[in-house]
């Protein structure tokens, strides 16, 4: 049976997805806890929440009241274990389109209110 | 026949860009206050910055993964955490810097304020980094920055004395005013060890398709382009020397460094000295802000690529947009740009043992690495490095303060 | 390995640092100059660096190697350099013996900057080339004065 170091092999690793677009990071881990048998990786966590959470209760309120401010409310993002096509030395491949993930939320915000309009009016008069 | 490509750019792109605001402004200032006693330092913190850079580079190319990227995944967020956030504080600063540097530059050549071009210049590299690709931005801006090599031209010109210039290269611990003699030599180690340097090394291998066919000609770039850049530096120190400090010229304002080039080019000297800082600065400033995104993005593991359409990667966009605009309204609201550089030099100094050690430690990991993980010459520069970087850390602040106020 | 970096209590060197660093500031602050006529020559130090750079900022105008608004960049920085020492020395306590010729001479440097100023305004060789030569005196003077009382 292969065993999988959660720190050194999952935890923080970079998450690629479907179509190898970089999607964001390992930021976290959810554990099922199942009684007498030993706990299950029930899904990955990724997201500043996820960070936030990990540095302590205050980062965590910090970043709450933050995002009150943010246009986007992306909130962490799990991705079900069901979903981790493979583990390679270097990342982890899951099986979700970037583009329909919160992940990639901002990047898209980012993508429709500044780049194309910038690059759209620069076609017009190019 | 392309590795001797790549190793003959990667030399001349590493010469051009060696001079920034930081280095320029510490080396005059050695120069023009004590003479070539201070070449020492220059000498001292090439060797080491050389070792940096090649270990950055052979990472690159053994892991092809830039060091941000590899250490959050080693090491772990929390971790890393404050090596990212003390090194993004510095690349705010250095970026300041750098953009203060052209702006100084524009206001010689026009006679409005810095201060005034601030805004235009930032603009400027936003859409210069937007539309252009790595490759564009690193060889034009470096083979530019080739025009620095007017500072050595000029120190031959003058003449040193040569047995005055040979012995600057000795140490020497005792000096008059030993706090302002040893706050210059720390800020010359900051400006030469930027951190900024070896992260976006690193990223710049990755962006540029290295693999470990590379590490040769990254031995060169390393040895070669730093060691001749250094020249540079030396040579604006030799010049501070020869006309700046005997005529009892300290440096107390950037505009008494505009004036380094006019004895030995009475025409163009003026004109050499702000086309030469404003080129170095345009070169250094795309690299800090670039080596932020780099930074940034590969923490959180988002798309990264300076030669990605900007639709693909907005976010990594978004940093270095960002960092530009913070940076360049330090310029807008008129922070003297001299006193910028030695703090940001000083910053830079002290920052140096939090983001070098994880990037020391990463060079030992031999399942990472394998037969490419250092030797133990490698190791020797490192120990040095960091006791060097926490002798730093301690004093550089402290000296900024107290002996650089005059 | 990477939680203890999160929740262990500061240890004991890096308390130690911390004292050192305290040490070491005490220490710094401790060798500043103690007498009023060490610390007078200490605020007017940089006005010989700038009676220089006029001095040779003049020179250059009058060979052409700079442009008038070089000159007026650097009267201007040099203006404000001087101006903050003469305030400075104004409130000292220093003996008048050292303290008045070097209020003094202060500003007659002022004045001369101006001077200069005004002659490459007004494209005047004769006159810059005299506020060059009072510069070049003054700096002769300061350095006797400063170099003297040390």
């Amino acid at each position: 049976m292969k065993k999988l170091d959660l720190t050194r092999d999952l935890l923080d690793m970079q998450v690629v997805g479907r179509d190898g677009t970089k999607m964001g990071r390992v930021d976290g881990l959810i554990l099922e806890l199942r009684g007498d048998l030993p706990p299950r990786v029930d899904a990955i966590e990724m997201g500043f929440a996820v960070l936030a959470r990990r540095m302590g209760p205050r980062a965590e309120r910090w970043l709450a009241k933050l995002r009150r401010w943010s246009v986007r409310r992306t909130a962490s993002q799990r991705v079900p274990w069901s979903k981790v096509k493979a583990i390679e030395p270097h990342h982890i491949q899951i099986d979700l389109d970037a583009l329909e993930t919160p992940a990639f939320a901002w990047e898209i915000w980012l993508r429709d209110h500044f780049v194309a309009p910038i690059e759209g009016k620069r076609e017009k008069s190019g | 026949m392309k590795k001797a490509l790549a190793l003959t750019l990667g030399i001349v792109t590493s010469i051009g860009g060696f001079l920034d605001m930081g280095a320029l402004a510490t080396s005059a200032q050695a120069g023009a206050s004590y003479r070539f006693q201070l070449l020492w330092t220059i000498g001292l913190a090439t060797l080491l910055v050389i070792f940096l850079v090649e270990m950055s580079g052979r990472f690159a190319a053994a892991t092809r993964k830039a060091l941000p990227d590899a250490i959050r995944e080693h090491f772990g967020f929390t971790f890393w955490l404050v090596p990212f956030f003390v090194l993004s504080l510095s690349h705010l600063l250095v970026l300041g810097t750098e953009i203060g540097g052209i702006c100084f530059a524009l206001h010689l050549v026009s006679g409005l304020p810095t201060s005034f071009w601030a805004l235009p210049v930032g603009v400027l590299l936003v859409t210069f980094l937007w539309r252009s690709t790595f490759n564009t931005i690193e060889d034009s801006t470096s083979l530019l920055g080739l025009i620095t090599l007017a500072f050595v031209v000029a120190a031959v010109s003058h003449h040193p004395p040569m047995k005055d210039l040979l012995a600057g290269f000795v140490p020497t611990l005792t000096a008059e005013e030993p706090l302002k003699y040893w706050g210059i030599a720390v800020s010359i180690v900051g400006a030469v060890l930027s951190p900024y340097l070896f992260y976006f090394y690193s990223s710049g291998a990755v962006e540029d398709d290295w693999d470990s066919s590379f590490i040769g000609v990254n031995r060169g770039i390393a040895a070669l382009g730093m060691g001749f850049g250094s020249v540079v530096a030396m040579g604006a120190l030799v010049v501070a020397a020869m006309v700046l400090a005997p005529r009892g010229i300290a440096m107390d304002d950037y505009h008494q460094a505009a004036l380094m080039l006019t004895d030995a080019f009475p025409f163009w000297g003026f004109l050499l000295f702000a086309v030469g800082l404003g080129v170095a600065c345009l070169a250094a400033s795309l690299e800090v802000a670039l080596s932020m995104a780099y930074a940034t993005a590969q923490t959180f593991g988002w798309n990264w690529g300076e030669s990605l359409d900007p639709r693909e990667d907005a976010r990594f966009g978004a940093v270095y947009t960002g960092a530009i605009a913070l940076s360049s309204l330090i310029i807008l609201v008129g922070v003297d740009p001299l006193k910028l550089t030695l703090l940001a030099m000083a910053t830079e100094a002290a920052v140096l043992p939090f983001v070098a050690l994880p990037f020391l430690i990463l060079m030992n990991d031999r399942k990472l690495l394998k037969e490419h993980a250092n030797g133990w010459i490698s190791n020797t520069v490192a120990v040095i490095v960091l006791l060097l970087a926490l002798v730093l850390t301690v004093v550089s602040i402290p000296l900024a303060l107290l002996g650089g106020g005059g | 390995m990477r939680n203890a970096f999160s929740s262990s209590p500061a240890p004991s060197p890096v308390r130690r640092a911390r004292g050192g660093l305290i040490a070491l500031l005490l220490f710094l602050i401790a060798c500043q100059p103690s007498s009023p006529e060490e610390q007078l020559l200490k605020t007017v130090q940089p006005v010989g660096s700038w009676l220089a750079s006029l001095e040779m900022t003049g020179r250059k105008w009058s060979s052409n190697s700079v442009p008038a608004s070089f000159v007026e960049a650097m009267t201007a920085s040099a203006r404000e350099a001087i101006g903050k020492a003469a305030e400075e020395a104004a409130k000292s306590s220093a003996r008048p013996g050292l303290r008045d010729p070097l209020r003094a001479l202060l500003a007659e440097a002022e004045e001369a900057g101006r001077d200069l100023r005004r002659a490459v305004d007004q494209d005047d060789r004769a006159g810059v080339a005299r506020s060059v030569g009072r510069l070049s005196a003054l700096h002769a003077r300061f350095e006797a004065l400063t170099k003297g009382a040390a």
